[in-house]
């Protein structure tokens, strides 16, 4: 089997090269994105099975380039998880919209991560079953 | 004038109305006295003609036919004392005149003699216009048996109004009696005289327009009469002067309620707020002009017009119809957000009851204050954008610090270098932490005013030293050169040395965190007559024209990939600027993109600073 493809965006160096690190020895593809700019061309040239990304950045933040990529493909089932430092109701409500869209609270458990991206990527209903309790904090 | 013209005219009536009914009086006596007369001498003349009538019915018959001077008849007309005798005549059975006597002027009437034996004797009244109105007796003369003639005597019919010559009788009659007119009149006069002055006086003071006691001196009915006038007058005039009191104390009280509203409306006028006042049925009774500034209504519109109308902001409008709905019931304070144009601005709205002094059971009305919240609105949300903005710039660096730290405990990540890495991003997340910890303390303080600057006069190159042997010490793993630039001495200046460090030593972190590999930094200090000069200079990746002008707000990073690829939180330079400032001087910045920046923190010298002062 294909190893799965994680899309990594955040301005933050030390983050990105951290995740990068501990993703890639669990076995998963990696690219990254120094912001949503960035990101979102990566997400059309690569198509990855799966995006972490930090929600402030610069050019452009994760909330833009999440709601770009659902213009630009409405229909895509990429799994998103959002990393964010604020995850109170008024600033998540944004992505009722968005099923595909998880939040998760700063500062980030690489294992949770790790057993969320695992959870969601290794089960055929994944994405369904993120539909179905979308939009939770890890 | 008109009044006295008709009370003259009046005055004469009554006269003319006297003589009027005084002759009238004289008229109706004498018709009754000439209708007595006329009805006495008829009786006569019935009297008088039927007897003569049968005592010459008595003669015989040739003894009346004898004419001449001596004949009966001549003798009885010219024996016959009164002048009413007409005519006396002898006629035959036929009817023919046999013998008569005539007044001069009469003429004898034709008459038709009667048939009957029965009708022989009688008398009748013949209408004679030549003769006047006459009555005949008439009666036959008998001789035996036989009817000879008739004697027919003619008598004329008494007037109602005699001959002029029986009028001195009745002016005699009439005269006391028109004598006593005037008499009567006069005494009337005398009477109604002080009715008449009453009524001149009362004129006048009708024309003068005062009420005063009627000094006129009367007897009887009359002077009972103005006795009690008087005593109205007098009652009136109580009255009235009670009453101009009464009115006076009105109007003294409405101006001083004018006084009193006209104050509390200009006080209501003058208040920083909207003021809205219900009545207690809910309709607004006042507005002041704030509410142009507040809620953009004109105050004339609130008073006449629908809330609906006027209040065009949608939750303001249901704040006042609850109030309007119930009155007497307090409501809020209720914020209301407006954003208009991206610009915040709020409003506070509460509502209060209207109580009397004396108790508060019933309320008579509900007051609506609007309150400018803007600035606290704006201190609120800027308080809480601080709050996100430090939020943010904990958790990052606590992010990477939380992940390195999860994978220095996993076995598999524990190679040397990996270990090196993470101790060195776990030390710099630190670094970073304590100084956004601590720069937001200092800024926080600044701005709040709790930070007082303790200004003291210190050598200015020994802070320089220090800070550059500080910099120098904590970089010299970062492969940057540093340069230091000063005079041996310089004019006094008093700064804050902990303050001032701060500021130095901020911009130099920033020299060396955006230098190339293996640039310099310069920390060189100048002075001139006014002012000592602190210069940062690098040769680092520069600030772009863009955000050279944002670089001193808070938590601002640049956008750049350059600036994100290093730590930073974005309070340093708005630190160091606050600092500067305390200090009544200035930090300004200069920079080419790729070739590095130039921070310069300009002092003002203490005598230069005496001199502003002065």
């Amino acid at each position: 089997m294909m190893a799965k493809k994680i899309l990594l965006i955040d301005d933050e160096p030390h983050v990105l090269r951290i995740m990068k690190m501990s993703l890639l020895r669990e076995g998963y593809q990696v690219i990254t994105a120094k912001n949503g700019l960035e990101g979102l061309a990566t997400v059309h040239e690569q198509q990855p099975d799966a995006i972490v990304v930090d929600i402030e950045m610069p050019k452009m933040n994760g909330r833009q380039m999440c709601e770009q990529l659902h213009v630009d493909l409405p229909d895509h089932q990429i799994p998103i998880f959002i990393a964010t430092s604020r995850a109170e109701d008024e600033f998540r409500s944004w992505t009722h919209a968005y099923p595909m869209i998880k939040f998760m609270e700063k500062p980030i458990s690489l294992r949770t991560l790790i057993a969320a991206l695992k959870s969601t990527l290794s089960e055929p209903l994944g994405n369904a079953r993120m539909q179905a309790g979308g939009n939770q904090i890890e | 004038m008109k009044l006295l013209k008709f009370a003259a005219w009046k005055k004469e009536r009554l006269g003319m109305g006297m003589i009027v009914s005084t002759l009238a009086v004289i008229s109706f006596i004498l018709l009754l006295f000439f209708k007595y007369q006329q009805q006495n001498l008829t009786d006569q003349i019935q009297r008088q003609g039927t007897s003569l009538t049968r005592l010459l019915a008595e003669v015989p018959f040739e003894q009346l036919a004898t004419s001449g001077k001596q004949s009966a008849l001549d003798i009885l007309f010219y024996s016959h004392s009164r002048d009413d005798l007409a005519y006396a005549v002898l006629v035959s059975s036929q009817g023919q005149p046999i013998q008569q006597v005539v007044s001069p002027g009469v003429l004898v009437p034709e008459t038709q003699l009667p048939e009957q034996p029965s009708q022989w004797l009688g008398q009748r009244n013949i209408e004679s216009p030549r003769s006047g109105d006459i009555i005949e007796f008439y009666a036959p003369i008998l001789a035996g048996p036989h009817l000879k003639g008739y004697i027919r005597l003619g008598y004329r019919q008494p007037r109602l109004i005699p001959a002029f010559s029986q009028w001195s009788f009745a002016a005699s009659l009439a005269l006391p009696i028109f004598l006593l007119t005037p008499l009567f009149y006069f005494l009337m006069r005398r009477e109604i005289k002080p009715m008449i002055a009453a009524q001149q006086a009362l004129n006048r003071q009708l024309e003068s327009g005062s009420l005063q006691q009627l000094e006129i001196s009367a007897g009887g009915e009359v002077g009972e009469f103005i006795k009690n006038l008087n005593s109205y007058v007098e009652f009136s005039r109580g009255r009235i002067k009670q009453m101009e009191s009464e009115q006076s104390n009105l109007v003294t009280s409405s101006k001083v309620l004018e006084y009193k509203f006209s104050k509390v409306t200009s006080m209501l006028q003058a208040l920083p707020d909207g003021i809205i006042v219900l009545d207690k049925c809910g309709s607004v009774i006042f507005a002041n002009d704030k509410l142009k500034i507040l809620l953009n209504a004109d105050p004339k519109e609130v008073m006449s017009e629908e809330t609906e109308s006027w209040c065009k902001i949608r939750s303001a409008m249901s704040f006042i119809r609850n109030c309007q709905r119930y009155p007497g019931l307090s409501f809020g304070p209720e914020t209301i957000e407006l954003k208009d144009n991206h610009t915040l601005k709020a409003i506070d709205m509460s509502a209060q009851p209207l109580f009397g002094d004396d108790q508060k059971s019933t309320s008579f009305g509900t007051v609506i204050v609007i309150r400018d919240a803007t600035n606290e609105a704006m201190a609120k949300s800027g308080r809480e954008s601080f709050v996100a903005h430090i939020a943010h710039e904990l958790k990052t660096p606590l992010n990477a610090m939380s992940m390195y730290s999860q994978a220095l405990m996993d076995a598999e990540h524990r190679d040397e270098a990996f270990v090196t890495e993470a101790i060195n991003v776990i030390h710099d997340e630190t670094e970073r932490m304590i100084g956004l910890i601590n720069n937001t303390l200092n800024i926080t303080r600044i701005e709040s005013g709790s930070l007082g600057i303790d200004r003291r006069r210190v050598k200015i190159t020994d802070l320089v030293k220090d800070a550059m042997d500080n910099i120098t010490r904590e970089s010299k793993d970062n492969n940057v050169h540093f340069d230091l630039k000063m005079p041996k001495d310089t004019g006094p200046v008093s700064i804050d040395k902990n303050m001032l460090r701060i500021a130095i030593n901020n911009l130099l972190t920033n020299a060396v965190k955006y230098n190339q590999p293996g640039g310099t930094v310069t920390l060189e200090l100048t002075e001139t007559g006014d002012s000592i000069f602190i210069h940062v200079r690098d040769t680092g990746i520069g600030i772009s024209e863009e955000d050279l002008s944002k670089v001193f707000d808070k938590f601002y990073r640049s956008e750049d990939d350059h600036v994100r690829e290093r730590t930073g939180h974005g309070l340093g330079l708005a630190l160091a600027r606050e600092i500067v400032q305390l200090h009544h001087g200035q930090l300004t910045v200069s920079s080419e993109l790729g070739k590095g920046s130039e921070f310069v923190i300009e002092i003002p010298k203490e005598t230069e600073r005496l001199k502003q002062v002065v």
